[in-house]
């Protein structure tokens, strides 16, 4: 069976498309949603994945990694404990973990998977998502855009309508914003746009700035460097964020060196404090609207993805926007991977999905870099000429032709920007192709520069000089990814690595939790605390299952009573 | 690529104007062609979808029903039952027009600022909050409106504003009503719009609201389509600021266009040699590239100089020597005797006869020339019977041919006058359908070598051939000069690769004239030889016009030292005068084998470039 799998910056989840629905599949806990954190002993050099690793962000820091979908593509390795981890390798430990917990509830080994990227995710970030499956030992065949995906499955209940609709997906990094349109069956991506740097870390970031300004004046500069110090602020703003949810006003309070650090921020200060987020917001609906040739008023619904999309702030800046109430018609944490489950079917050709095709368009225009002779003759260097628009449906290809500047002219050199900016400055840089030419007149040179987009957002280029039929081609590969021998090793090393088995997720996430919040109580709560940490430690030690399980909940309820509830 | 007839194939529909038509077909065929499993073919139907799409739209995809002939009994047309395709469209033809079923832009319910919600769940009871948040909203984008409404007003002032227009517009900007998309959309559109359109006061708001909305980011792709009026606007008065400096090219234009069209103010624009090429520049620019300009310029004035750059008259040079030169010719004539005792009134008649020759001379320039040249530069010249083409061509030809048998006859020196301007006319008119240069183009210094000449005929005994001579000279100039020029341009003009072959005629004609007025000279035709030679001069600066660089400077010093050497020369007494010209047909030979030459010379003084080096 092909699972969908949904690689977040904060959660992940996985799903597969069974008796003719969608359903998303539970990991260990029992929880449909896992953290996207990674976390080693640091006595034994375990890894630990999930929920268990998110527990240890706050008292291990700095063995424990999470929000590293950011760093995708990048070439920026994070250290934990003894050896580095690029961020391909710690989604690849994620992804390892989700297959399992798959395998473990369908009875089956599963080798193939749909994986879900932001729909502005570039070139080189899509193909860092595909090879980190590819070192979890799935076979990624579809990379699947986000909010198409809540697209889906949101609109596989609406086949029957003709609408048009947007998703609003802000994620815990990113934000994307696809305008869609469902007819005949049909559901057609007409737009995608967004910003990959914008999600719920920058409402967090905002709270952590409030309360170093205000509260913590007090903290020394040595100590503010401190990264277990700046953990607890990000846990307290994250949690104060979720409070704010809900309620009208939250506190953050941090231990610090046995000192309580408290911060009170109500709902308005938060929206004040959040409006350059917030304002952020708008350019990219402009932006697909306009692409897509929609007014927002002939918009049916709009879908809202993301946890962060909870928060009231959003919420109310997206009424303003709109002029109206968004709708609660998907779940806004499931509801990319159940999409992802849905394309899985598709993928595997589920009869069930017959009556349902989609297309998708890619976000990002691509081009080569020219130079163009402006008035008065002069030349102009570093202009972006396009040859995929944005917004083209995918699968395409297009081609253009160049000739060089001048006569005899040993080479042309085809330079590959993504982006929309006239000035290749401004655009991403994807690679570049050499071509020699065979000299001569200017005119001879002319070549065909041929840009294909396959149905994942991936790009193939090729380039045929049509005089001499000379032709190149240009699979794109960042320079300092590895080869194709050095992945086996690395796909090795990993798999090399241990991981904590399965069954003892529960006990470690339990324990890893009460340690947090024993780290964040004070005095006699603290006490209790550790009393009740060691008579399970104990119960662990005496390796009955069914007592362990026992303990396991009295423990949980005990640390339900500290914290309020378990949050994820 | 998908051609006309296959899109309708590849969808698998007949050819219909339905938007929703097109669009089933597409999804039913989807389904068939899968994108993951048919790249190619799937982007065969996407591009067949799209185009289709788009001709539907515009309704292209089936011709409109035409209106109904008058049918008589016997041409009853029997469409056969065929499976012809247009079979429908052919049964359109002879049926009536459809009633306009009012589809297109005045369709209801596409009207911006007329359309209704799309229609939502019934109103659930608002909770008390939701309520007040909704009059808040409402309350705010009533503020915004009315601030629109005030900066609207100011905009339709067109005398100085009273009000502070950007104040406003910014306030506009900061509203909170603008959180909203359709609010936010809507003012863009209609700020641009009331921009573009608006009076003085729009123009101090114009770089404030292209930074805001990012007018003029550069942005590939994004249809900007209703700010492209407020960035002309913006380059308007960029330029208008630039023009207002009195150093810059283009002032003296802007000035004039600018003033009321008084009679003293028409004369001294005409009398302003540069003013009409300014002028036409202007109003070139006004009318492709920034029309905002007219509002600009006084109406009057555009109609004025629009009027008489439409119909040549006199430039503004000739009008300056009818000033000047008929006087010193009648000065020049008088005293040569020939006219009878220098007397005042002899002065006079010669002065009217000199201003009457010229102005028949330009008349017959304008008229014979200009006039023709201009009708026919809009038609394809070759359209037009061959009498026409012609023109003066015959008479002309038949005087040229007659004259040389009679030297003496004093009444053919007009006539070989006239043959020149009549072979000018000619070769302009047949040439017409390549603008003819204005005049001003012509520097005076190309004719400086006439001057020499005329003063060494002058110079020469007063007999009865020296008006010849003079009429001899004066038309073998502009025959060749202008006449050879024209001729010369338009068999350039129709392929580049005949510049060599024009050089070989140069060396070639230099060789022969320069024989033949040596020939002349010996034997006593002086007039004839002094024609020759001056004509071939100019000939072969006709013939040289497109060459530029170091050899075309070369020669022009080498013809000038010829002139006054020849000149120089020739004073030396009457044995000398005749020689003279033939050395200087000796000294135009290898002028013209020089310059010929060089065309097959590679050209000096320019570095070999390596290749790929910058410039």
């Amino acid at each position: 069976m092909i699972i969908g799998i949904d690689l977040g910056t904060t959660n992940s989840a996985v799903g597969v498309f069974r008796n003719g629905k969608a359903e998303l599949i539970p990991n260990s806990l029992g929880h449909v949603l896992t953290p996207s954190a990674v976390s080693v002993d640091e006595t034994s050099g375990e890894v630990m994945v999930g929920l268990a690793a998110r527990e240890r962000q706050s008292t291990h820091p700095r063995h424990t990694a999470t929000a590293f979908k950011r760093y995708m593509g990048a070439n920026r390795a994070t250290p934990l404990g003894k050896r580095d981890f690029t961020a391909e390798e710690l989604s690849a430990l994620v992804l390892g973990r989700l297959k399992a917990d798959a395998e473990a509830y369908l009875g089956e080994p599963v080798t193939e998977a749909v994986i879900t990227v932001p729909a502005y995710f570039n070139d080189k970030q899509r193909k860092a998502t595909r090879r980190a499956g590819e070192l979890a030992g799935l076979r990624v065949e579809r990379l699947l855009n986000e909010p198409t995906a809540a697209a889906l499955a949101y609109g596989i209940h609406e086949l029957g309508n003709e609408s048009r609709f947007l998703v609003f997906d802000l994620g815990g990094g990113t934000f994307d914003v696809s305008v869609l349109e469902i007819f005949e069956g049909v559901i057609e991506v007409r737009a995608s746009t967004g910003d990959n740097r914008l999600g719920g870390e920058d409402f967090n970031d905002v709270l952590i700035e409030e309360f170093r300004r205000t509260a913590g004046k007090d903290i020394s500069e040595k100590d503010r460097a401190d990264p277990t110090l700046r953990e607890r602020i990000r846990v307290a703003a994250e949690r104060a964020r979720r409070a704010l949810t809900e309620g009208s006003s939250a506190t953050m309070s941090i231990v610090w060196k046995d000192q309580a650090i408290e911060r009170q921020i109500s709902t308005e200060e938060f929206e004040i404090l959040c409006t350059g987020l917030l304002n952020r917001l708008r350019d990219p609906v402009l932006r697909s609207l306009r692409d897509a040739g929609i007014r927002s008023e002939d918009l049916s619904e709009i879908i809202l993805v993301g946890g962060s999309t909870r928060m009231p702030v959003v919420r109310k800046a997206i009424t303003r926007m709109f002029g109206r109430f968004p709708a609660n018609a998907v779940n806004p944490d499931e509801a990319v991977a159940l999409g992802a489950a849905v394309q899985a079917g598709l993928k595997s050709r589920d009869v069930a999905l017959k009556e349902v095709v989609m297309t998708d368009v890619c976000p990002y225009s691509l081009g080569v870099e020219v130079a163009e002779r402006g008035p008065g003759g002069r030349i102009i260097d570093g202009i972006f000429s396009p040859i995929i628009e944005r917004n083209t449906v995918i699968p395409a290809s297009r081609t253009q032709n160049y000739a060089p500047m001048r006569d005899h002219q040993r080479e042309l050199i085809l330079r590959i920007y993504q982006g929309e900016s006239r000035h290749v400055v401004d655009n991403v840089h994807l690679g570049e192709i050499k071509v020699p030419l065979a000299g001569g007149r200017a005119e001879d040179g002319a070549t065909d520069v041929r840009f294909t987009y396959d149905i994942n957002g991936l790009l193939e280029v090729d380039v045929t000089v049509m005089k001499t039929g000379e032709t190149r081609q240009l699979i794109i590969v960042d320079d300092d990814v590895a080869a194709a021998p050095d992945f086996e090793k690395r796909r090795a090393a990993l798999a090399a690595l241990k991981q904590h088995p399965r069954d003892s997720d529960a006990v470690k996430t339990v324990l890893a939790r009460g340690h947090r919040c024993y780290e964040d109580a004070l005095g006699e709560t603290r006490q209790f605390l550790g009393d009740q940490i060691t008579r399970f430690e104990l119960v662990v030690e005496g390796q009955d299952p069914r007592e362990i399980e026992h303990a396991i909940g009295q423990l949980t309820t005990v640390l339900d009573q500290f914290e309020g509830q378990t949050w994820l | 690529m998908a051609l006309g007839g296959s899109i309708w194939s590849i969808l698998g529909l007949e050819p219909t104007n339905d938007e929703r038509e097109v669009r089933r077909a597409y999804a039913r065929r989807l389904k068939e062609v899968h994108p993951e499993d048919d790249a190619e073919g799937f982007q065969a139907l996407r591009e067949a979808y799209e185009r289709a799409l788009e001709m539907a739209r515009r309704g292209w995809a089936v011709p409109p029903a035409r209106k109904p002939r008058k049918k008589k009994a016997e041409t009853v047309i029997d469409v056969p039952a065929s499976d012809d395709r247009w079979a429908d469209d052919d049964a359109d033809r002879w049926t009536e027009p459809e009633a306009d079923s009012g589809e297109g832009w005045n369709d209801a319910g596409t009207d911006r600022w007329d359309v209704a919600p799309p229609p939502s769940a019934p109103e659930p009871k608002l909770s008390p909050e939701i309520a007040a948040e909704l009059e808040a909203e409402k309350a705010r984008q009533a503020a915004h409106a009315a601030l629109c409404d005030q900066l609207e007003g100011l905009l339709h002032q067109t005398t100085a504003p009273s009000g502070d227009a950007l104040g406003i517009m910014l306030r506009i900007f900061r509203s909170p009503a603008m959180d909203s998309l359709r609010v936010h959309a809507n003012t863009e559109y209609w700020l641009a719009h009331a921009i573009a359109r608006g009076g003085p006061a729009a123009d101090s708001l114009i770089e404030s609201a292209v930074k805001f909305f990012g007018w003029d980011s550069g942005r590939v792709g994004v249809d900007m389509s209703h700010a492209q009026p407020v960035l002309q606007r913006r380059e308007t008065a960029l330029i208008i600021e630039r023009l207002a400096r009195p150093m810059t090219v283009g002032h003296d234009a802007w000035k004039a266009l600018r003033t009321k069209q008084t009679l003293f103010r028409r004369i001294a624009d005409r009398l302003d040699p540069f003013l009409s090429r300014q002028v036409t520049d202007l109003l070139a620019r006004a009318a492709h590239d920034l029309p905002d300009l007219y509002s600009h310029l006084d109406p009057d004035a555009v109609a004025t100089w629009r009027a008489r750059l439409a119909h040549p008259r006199f430039s503004a040079l000739f009008l300056l020597s009818l000033l000047i030169v008929p006087p010193i010719l009648a000065l020049i004539a008088v005293s040569t005797g020939a006219f009878g005792p220098t007397a005042l009134l002899n002065i006079l008649a010669a002065w009217v006869v000199a201003l009457a020759a010229m102005t028949g001379i330009g008349a017959a320039w304008v008229n014979g020339v200009l006039k023709p040249a201009r009708e026919w530069a809009d038609r394809y010249p070759w359209d037009a019977p061959l009498w026409k083409r012609l023109g003066w061509a015959p008479a002309a030809a038949a005087l040229l041919t007659v004259a040389p048998f009679f030297p003496n006859m004093d009444w053919l020196w007009p006539g070989i006058l006239l043959a020149g301007l009549g072979l000018v006319a000619w070769a302009r008119i047949v040439t017409a359908h390549i603008p003819p240069p204005p005049i001003s183009r012509y520097r005076i210094s190309e004719f400086i070598g006439v001057v020499p000449i005329l003063f060494y005929v002058l110079s020469l005994p007063a007999s009865a051939s020296q008006p010849t001579l003079i009429a001899a000279m004066v038309s073998a100039t502009l025959v060749f000069r202008f006449g050879g020029h024209a001729i010369v341009q338009e068999w350039l003009y129709q392929s580049p690769d005949r510049q060599r072959l024009t050089s070989l005629v140069l060396i070639v004609g230099a060789v022969v004239v320069g024989g033949l007025a040596v020939l002349t000279a010996r034997t006593g035709a002086p007039g004839l030889a002094v024609g020759l030679v001056c004509g071939f001069a100019f000939m072969d600066r006709a013939l040289a016009t497109d060459r530029f660089g170091p050899a075309f400077q070369f020669r022009r010093v080498w013809l000038t030292t010829g002139w006054f050497g020849a000149l120089f020369v020739s004073g030396f007494g009457e044995a000398m005068a005749k020689t003279a010209p033939a050395a200087f047909a000796v000294w135009l030979v290898i002028a013209g084998v020089i310059t010929g030459a060089a065309d097959f010379l590679p050209e000096p003084g320019r570095k070999k470039r390596k290749p790929g080096a910058l410039a």
